[in-house]
């Protein structure tokens, strides 16, 4: 276990060199001038060139390797910059770093995600146990349909739908913007519905081939009470695939949903993915790349560290 | 077991990560800003959103009177010298900065050199250049940073330093020799200019010309003494801590720049002069205002705490608006935009009668409006349409070869003018933008800046249109329905280029293709592109129409026709043409106004009614939503400057 730690922390460094390399090119490549308002007035040429020179635009060697040292925080180390993993401004709102843009944007992305895969697997895993002990019911059906809407129906219309009903008929939820607990439930509901609706499916099928196996047969003989039966013996087993769907699924919704962002304006990263590539802002992208990147990597490390946990019986290499 | 636990280990997780702010208070005056604010630095602001903030936190010399277009005092008093060339500026005594410093001449001086140097990247840096020796200064700058990079490329890191620094002095030096602004004393600021100029308040006003507060700015750091002697006589007095002890600026040797830092904007650092300061400031959140305690006249602020609160999708912005949470909505684009307006005139027809009574009483619209029963089922009137100092139109390419090397067939005025007169803008803004936008024929919205008569441009008439391309040589000679020349070679395939961020565009240009060719027998290609993309593509004139939009800064007719003078940076038309720019020269040293005006409108029916490097359509609108019952203070002046202290908010 700790080998494998280990081993994983020491390829991070080099899988985030990859994508930065990669990234970079692909982001370089994007026309146009980041530092220019797409409509309206140009500034005058000598002004332009001193901020292409000043924000190392001009160059994309020198800004390749100028940000990756300020990122990573060598030019730190080597007494050349006053500070570690300093990512820069942002090119388009050059009032803000692109660290205080993601130190505001971030615990909103990771809240608004844990809270979905939580809704999730509150919803999902109800619905699943109660369609997998009486396949065929009329309960069952009902889940299923609910499923095939949650996955099958965009967010941007499930969020809509929800702002209309809760936030202006009944008036029960704030429509827009980040704060209280109120203001998370809506966004956190709708980016929660389609993997509610994977789990479900997951959980449903789980439970039937559970049902029918040998020791719950057994432990029924024994008496033991159905509640009992389902919840500690079969949901066991059936949980597992669903724990392997967890992993991708918890970094999916901490990414952060453009949709869902944009729809409920939640102030979180998923938007600036999209904005930032839109406009060009280099630092940003590079910025919420990285910092992306290194996240999924821990996390996907401490899925598999859980995933051993629960389930001894599986070898990770 | 386990389960559980790992569900405990993610509320766990959750709970230590869980940004959950205290619920803010709601403000006296909640809006949504058209995008989200950019920067509250002034000099370096170009963004209509921003600037609506700036004029809460700042204030300029002079102002705009939304009412009447005229010009009032803000912060100063000005008398204009004999000559017309010199304004005396008589700061007001109780003027001061939101940290208690007075508000002095020099701050002035300071912010206009921030603007001028080519070092802070100023996107208005030439409207300074009316100002004696600014241009001259900011030359004169541009090229000794050349030279500096060029000439110290070589030296070690510690000459280079120290020249640089040396540099900067130079600098500072030459800009109090060249540039004619002189601070009488502390409160009397003297502007001299290079030639008389009519609208230089009007430019004064603009909220580039708006000062900010130099230690803030640089993020000086000093001890208590030096604080208190700030506190009583202002920093110019002071000499400035070394760069070492300045947060936001220091001298780039390798360039010679000033490099400046844009931390200072945040509530932590901001110190401002204007009615209101900054208390809170979260990116794509929203910003939050104050009243401003030592603002110098405090009745004319209305609302005590203004939010502005960022919604990028419209569609929630609206529905928050509908369910209470927004006052003011200043930009409402969505699809079902044209739906809306037609509830608002359903209602307005109901009430016609009404209306017209009390608009003859002297009531404004808004008040009339707000005097009536509730809309019911099927009617509104919160939404309400706003013209704006700014035109829709799509621009021929007038360069004389393409950028494939073709023979650009817009570079004669016959063919521009005949694909002008085929265009039925009526047919535009009533059946495809259902906004009903003023046409207009002419560049400069009619009626918008004072003193200006708009010329007449050319009008829909595809009979002359014919007529024209006939004259110029296109005509079907073949009988298959398209136009040649007398060569038998057909009409270039015209290359429409639009962006495709907004459906408006692609809309317009699909009809403008169909009266093409329709009218006149040529085929249009349509080219939709990505905003990055399409202006590459204009920039490099890579187009035969391509659409665009322009709004005026200041006001004066040259703030559009400046865009017609050969060689300007946003003349994407590669427009060139002597008479014009010797009317614009002729424009620029005619001291007496009325000649002035004549001399430009001379220079815009020529442009519009002969030469036509563009295609205007119509006046761009703006439109905004807020209960007239609730809101107040919104001006219609068609510059939009809406002044948000004047703005509030009741209860009906």
């Amino acid at each position: 276990m700790t080998g494998l730690i280990v081993r994983r922390l020491l390829q991070m460094p080099i899988i985030l060199f990859v994508i930065y390399t990669i990234t970079f090119s692909l982001a370089w490549l994007i026309p146009g001038n980041p530092l220019e308002n797409p409509e309206g007035r140009r500034p005058p040429q000598v002004i332009m060139q001193a901020m292409l020179e000043q924000y190392k635009l001009d160059n994309p060697w020198s800004f390749y390797w100028d940000y990756l040292g300020k990122a990573t925080g060598v030019s730190w180390l080597l007494g050349e910059h006053d500070r570690p993993f300093d990512l820069g401004p942002s090119l388009t709102h050059q009032d803000w770093t692109v660290n205080e843009i993601l130190a505001a944007g971030l615990p909103v992305s990771i809240t608004l995600g844990l809270l979905a895969i939580l809704l999730a697997c509150a919803i999902g895993l109800t619905a699943g146990i109660i369609g997998g002990i009486r396949p065929g019911s009329a309960a069952d059906l009902a889940t299923l349909l609910v499923a095939l809407v949650g996955i099958s129906l965009p967010s941007f219309v499930i969020g809509t739908l929800l702002l209309v009903i809760f936030g202006v008929w009944l008036k029960v939820f704030p429509i827009g913007g980040w704060g209280k607990l109120s203001y998370t439930f809506l966004p956190a509901l709708t980016l929660a519905l389609p993997f509610a609706a994977y789990i479900a499916r997951l959980t449903r099928f789980g439970m039937i081939d559970e049902l029918a196996t040998d020791y719950i047969r057994t432990a029924r003989a024994k008496g033991v009470p159905q509640m009992r039966v389902v919840l500690k013996h079969a949901l066991k087993n059936a949980f597992l695939p669903v724990l392997s769907f967890l992993g991708p699924a918890a970094a999916m919704a901490m990414t952060g949903s453009f949709v869902v962002e944009k729809v409920f304006a939640v102030p979180g990263i998923g938007t600036h993915f999209v904005n930032a590539v839109l406009s060009k802002d280099l630092t940003l992208i590079m910025g919420v790349v990285l910092v992306y990147s290194t996240m999924l990597i821990l996390f996907n490390l401490v899925v598999d560290v859980l995933y051993r946990w629960v389930d001894p019986r599986i070898e990770l290499s | 077991m386990k389960l559980l636990a790992m569900f405990g280990l993610m509320l766990a997780v959750l709970a230590a990560v869980a940004y959950l702010d205290d619920p803010p208070t709601r403000a006296e005056l909640v809006f949504v800003n058209r995008s989200e604010v950019f920067t509250l630095d002034p000099q370096r602001m170009s963004w209509l959103q921003d600037f609506r903030i700036a004029y809460a936190l700042y204030e300029g010399l002079v102002r705009w009177d939304n009412d009447d277009f005229s010009i009032e005092p803000a912060a100063a008093e000005w008398t204009l010298s004999d000559d017309r060339l010199s304004y005396t500026f008589a700061i007001r005594p109780d003027a001061r900065w939101s940290n208690g410093d007075p508000l002095t001449a020099h701050d002035f001086i300071y912010s206009w050199q921030r603007a001028i140097m080519p070092d802070t990247a100023a996107d208005y840096s030439n409207m300074f250049f009316v100002i004696g020796g600014a241009e001259e200064f900011f030359r004169w700058r541009a090229h000794a940073l050349d030279k500096f990079a060029a000439a110290n490329a070589q030296l070690d890191p510690d000459t280079r330093a120290a020249n640089a620094l040396e540099l900067w002095g130079e600098t500072i030096a030459r800009f109090e020799e060249t540039v004619a602004l002189k601070a009488l004393d502390d409160s009397t600021l003297r502007v001299t200019l290079v030639h008389p100029t009519t609208y230089f308040l009007d430019l004064v006003a603009f909220g580039v010309f708006h000062p900010v507060h130099r230690p803030t700015v640089e993020g000086w750091q000093v001890d208590e003494a030096t604080a208190a002697k700030l506190r009583e006589f202002g920093w110019s007095n002071l000499s400035p801590p070394s760069f070492a002890n300045r947060r936001f600026v220091k001298i780039n040797s390798d360039t010679g720049r000033l490099e400046q830092k844009h931390g200072w904007t945040k509530p932590k650092y901001l110190v401002c002069n204007g009615p209101y300061v900054l208390t809170q400031w979260r990116y794509k959140r929203g910003l939050r205002l104050e009243r401003n305690a030592s603002y110098h006249s405090p009745q004319r602020v209305h609302s005590a705490s203004i939010e502005c609160i960022s919604i990028e999708d419209t569609n929630t912005a609206i529905l928050a608006f509908e369910s209470g949470q927004i006052d003011w909505l200043s930009d409402v684009s969505a699809e079902y935009q044209a739906d809306m307006l037609a509830q608002r005139q359903a209602y307005e027809q109901r009430y016609a009668h009404q209306i017209q009574e009390m608009l003859g009483e002297g009531r404004s619209l808004d008040e009339a409006l707000a005097a009536l029963p509730e809309p019911q089922a099927g009617e509104r009137r919160n939404i309400h349409v706003f013209p704006t100092f700014g035109t829709d139109f799509y621009s021929f390419n007038c360069r004389p070869i393409l950028s494939n090397g073709r023979v650009n067939p817009f570079a004669d005025p016959a063919v521009r003018r005949a694909f002008v007169m085929s265009v039925d803008r009526h047919a535009i803004v009533q059946q495809v933008t259902r906004l009903n936008e003023p046409v207009a024929t002419t560049l400069i919205p009619p009626g918008s800046i004072p003193g200006y008569q708009s010329p007449a441009g050319l009008e829909y008439a595809p009979d002359d249109a014919r007529a024209e391309l006939k004259a110029a040589g296109w005509e079907d000679r073949t009988g298959d329905g398209l136009i040649e020349d007398d060569q038998g070679r057909p009409f270039p395939v015209v290359d429409l280029l639009f962006s495709t961020n907004t459906p408006r565009y692609k809309n317009i240009s699909i009809v403008l293709k169909d009266m093409w060719q329709r009218e006149l027998g040529v085929r249009v290609e349509l080219r939709g592109k990505e905003s990055k993309f399409f202006k590459e593509d204009l920039i490099t004139g890579n187009f035969m129409i391509g659409r665009g939009r322009w709004y005026g800064d200041y006001g004066d007719p040259t703030t559009f026709l400046d865009l017609f003078k050969t060689g300007d940076g946003n003349n994407d038309r590669g427009y060139s043409n002597d008479y014009v720019d010797e009317l614009l020269q002729r424009a620029a040293r005619e001291t007496d106004p009325q000649r002035r005006m004549r001399i430009l409108e001379e220079c815009e029916r020529f442009l519009f009614a002969e030469e036509v490097p563009m295609l205007v359509l119509c006046q761009l609108v703006q439109l905004y939503m807020y209960e007239p019952a609730k809101v107040t203070g919104l001006s219609r002046h068609p510059r939009l400057t809406q002044y948000l202290w004047q703005m509030k908010v009741r209860e009906p």
